[in-house]
């Protein structure tokens, strides 16, 4: 059939898979597609129910996305759906990475924010900071050598401090049996409460400020470059995209890779096979959920160093939540995770112009969470795709073809 | 702090605490038929809106709450569809329940109030003098004084405990129930339909949490709030484990975690311990919970099938 030859080849191209499933399945593919579609149907209907023109409100969400080149303001929302992509695609990656060892690191949240305030402290930690200030001064026009050292401290010790976080619950998981979902949860509420209700509320903040300020700004050292000059536009979307082939590298080309996806291929069964082989399973979780921390710590990093400068007072969770629905619309496959990302990056950034028409910019969480949940029903979507398939074949080729599938 | 004060902190703290038992209490009905319900404070969020909703448009708290149960259970129908009738992973599912919820209620109160952030405060509340129970009798006495001036809602939530313990240990219907948790195979067996106690579980389930939600937002608070249920759902989660996944064991949990939420906003009026920042009261229940997880104080175990979706042809 014409529409499989097209899906497979997609495959053969992209290599895209679902844990569990057959690499070769072309409904991997579709599946989340079609998810994404309807729960843009769905957020039509939500806006049509509310009185409101959903078409309008669409062309403005997509219009305003950054997505389609043309019209004054382009370059502006370009660079912010590549700057929120960027933390998107980070804790995307993280998920999924945990996703093909067979975790479910639903903790990505708090890793994004240990791994900001670490990147934080080292930004405007005295000691490092005037090392580099003092660098900077002294090495002229070779400044960005400094810029370039100190961003690099910063988000390395962001996404060590991520990874730790993260290789607790992997510890807790690998030595004591506590569900990797339970411990992550309760860890990322540690973290968020550790932070914002007392790291930037005394420790961290200037002492002559109120306690609203947020914490210290990092210096001018450790922000990250600007690379599209009158947009705010920053190296994260490039460090993201090395991060993706980085996690890609690891999963398919070393042996660390291949022993991590032997381990989620039979997550639900045991782990004999692995174990059979030789592979040191406790050993490789507890290293995966360190790097699929420190991928989410990456993100961190980014809102920091890219966009606020210091922790602020008013950081909203969500991150870690959004990076979830990404590796599953990107079905954990390193390539699937920057397209969802870049898709969610450009929702984000076009229902900021939603506003417009009255519509919350939270709109996007409906269309992200409705996605999520056409994912959840996968087994729904995949029997009616089959059924849907299996008719329009009966329908071309009937006589001889009808009773093969058993 | 005299009898009336400290009389004063612990109806506090059991309006804290309210809320935190019926998120828990929907985990251990939901979990004890074998599905994981992550999705609770999304459902919480759901049920705290329409909770509101229902009493502002009808100037009756009764109203909100049977809007709130309506809405828990149509969104836990949503939970066990996924997870029941086509075996979707429910941590997704719930996820989605979350992210769903965050979205969908900001839209609503956008489009219901035209405002942003708070819902407009309501007269009439669970919490407002006229609907709380009156027990006279308890003022002077220290301590139970706390019991003699409370809103419906929290003797609401001890009588949906007690229930709950005689459903789960006193009845067929909790047998069942227990069964499908720990072994849904053997339940298939003796002739149970194990789809059906699920969906009963979770969607029962989920209308606590809805009744949750509306602690909040009618008894607790006198409105919608944007930031509700602010972790709640997740703090249920953890009492539901930290006490053992039974209704009592989750009672003794949201009353340890209640208290550790007043104890923090006592440091933070009084200025007893200007030290001692919010956030070290703040990550208790986490803690302990973990604690508890990992076996370093007592040891708190799942039931067996928690989480799997069952296949009736698998062997």
């Amino acid at each position: 059939m014409s529409e499989s030859n097209f899906t497979s080849k997609f495959l053969k191209a992209f290599g895209i898979d679902n844990q569990g499933h057959n690499r070769r399945d072309p409904l991997n593919v579709w599946v989340p597609l079609i998810s994404v579609g309807l729960a843009l149907i769905v957020g039509m209907i939500v806006i049509a129910a509310s009185g409101r023109n959903p078409f309008r409100a669409y062309a403005l969400l997509f219009g305003d996305s950054g997505l389609i080149p043309g019209g004054s303001a382009w370059r502006r929302e370009f660079a912010e759906l590549l700057i929120k992509s960027a933390m998107y695609i980070a804790t995307g990656l993280s998920v999924a990475l945990a996703f093909k060892g067979g975790l479910f690191n639903i903790g990505a949240e708090g890793q994004f924010w240990v791994g900001a305030i670490v990147a934080t402290f080292f930004g405007y930690w005295t000691p490092v900071a005037h090392t580099f200030g003092a660098m900077y001064v002294a090495l002229g026009t070779f400044g960005w050598i400094a810029q370039l050292l100190h961003g690099a401290i910063c988000i390395i010790m962001g996404m060590l401090a991520g990874g730790a976080w993260a290789a607790v619950a992997g510890y807790l998981y690998v030595k004591r049996g506590v569900n990797i979902v339970i411990g992550t949860i309760m860890l990322n509420w540690i973290a968020w409460f550790l932070i914002t209700s007392w790291l930037v509320l005394g420790p961290m903040t200037p002492p002559s400020q109120t306690f609203t300020s947020g914490s210290f700004y990092v210096t001018d050292t450790a922000k990250l470059l600007r690379i599209m000059m009158p947009t705010r536009l920053n190296t994260s979307i490039l460090l993201v995209l090395i991060a993706t082939y980085a996690t890609w590298f690891l999963l398919y080309k070393t042996t660390v890779g291949y022993e991590i996806r032997a381990i989620g291929y039979t997550a639900n069964i045991g782990m004999e096979a692995p174990r059979a082989q030789g592979i040191n399973v406790s050993r490789r979780i507890l290293q995966l959920m360190f790097f699929s921390g420190s991928l989410a710590a990456l993100g961190g990093s980014f809102f920091i160093l890219g966009l606020t400068y210091q922790f602020p007072n008013t950081a909203t969770m969500g991150y870690g939540w959004t990076g979830i629905g990404i590796a599953l619309i990107g079905q954990s496959e390193p390539l699937g995770v920057v397209l969802a990302g870049l898709f969610i990056g450009a929702l984000r950034t076009g229902a900021t112009s939603m506003q417009v028409a009255n519509i919350p910019k939270t709109f996007s969480n409906i269309i992200e969470g409705m996605a999520v949940g056409f994912i959840a029903l996968q087994v729904a979507v995949r029997y009616y795709l089959v059924k849907i398939i299996q008719r329009r074949r009966t329908r071309t080729n009937p006589p001889a073809d009808q009773e093969a599938p058993a | 702090m005299n009898i009336t004060q400290i009389n004063l902190t612990i109806a506090q703290m059991l309006d804290y605490t309210t809320p935190i038992l019926f998120a828990a209490l929907c985990g251990v009905l939901s979990e004890s038929a074998g599905v994981v319900n992550i999705g609770l404070d999304g459902i919480m969020r759901f049920g705290a809106f329409f909770g509101l909703l229902g009493a502002f448009f009808s100037h009756s708290p009764w109203i909100g709450l049977l809007l709130g149960i309506a809405v828990g259970c149509l969104v836990g129908a949503l939970h066990a569809f996924i997870t029941i009738r086509w075996n979707g992973d429910q941590t997704v599912a719930g996820t989605a329940v979350n992210v769903i919820a965050v979205g969908l209620m900001t839209y609503l109160l956008e489009f219901v109030f035209s405002t942003t952030g708070y819902s407009p405060q309501l007269q009439n509340y669970f919490g407002a003098q006229a609907y709380r129970v009156q027990l006279p009798f308890l003022a002077k006495i220290p301590f139970l004084g706390a019991f003699s001036n409370l809103s419906f809602m929290i003797w609401f939530g001890f009588i949906c405990t007690v229930l709950m313990h005689v459903l789960l240990y006193h009845t067929v219907l909790g047998l069942r129930i227990r069964t499908c948790g720990e072994n849904p195979k053997a339940a298939t067996t003796l002739g149970i339909n194990v789809f059906r106690v699920r969906w009963f579980a979770v969607v029962a389930g989920a209308a606590l949490a809805g009744i949750g939600g509306a602690t909040l937002s009618i008894s607790s608070f006198s409105g919608f709030s944007d930031s509700m249920p602010n972790g709640v759902g997740f703090i249920g989660l953890a009492a539901m484990i930290f006490g053992k996944w039974t209704p009592f064991g989750a009672l003794g949990a949201a009353l340890l975690f209640g208290t550790g939420q007043i104890v923090q906003s006592i440091i933070a009026v009084t200025g007893i311990a200007p030290k001692l920042a919010p956030g070290l009261t703040l990550i208790l229940p986490y803690v302990l919970t973990l604690a508890v997880l990992a076996g370093f104080v007592g040891k708190s175990i799942a039931p067996a099938a928690d989480g799997q979706p069952y296949y009736k042809e698998q062997r």
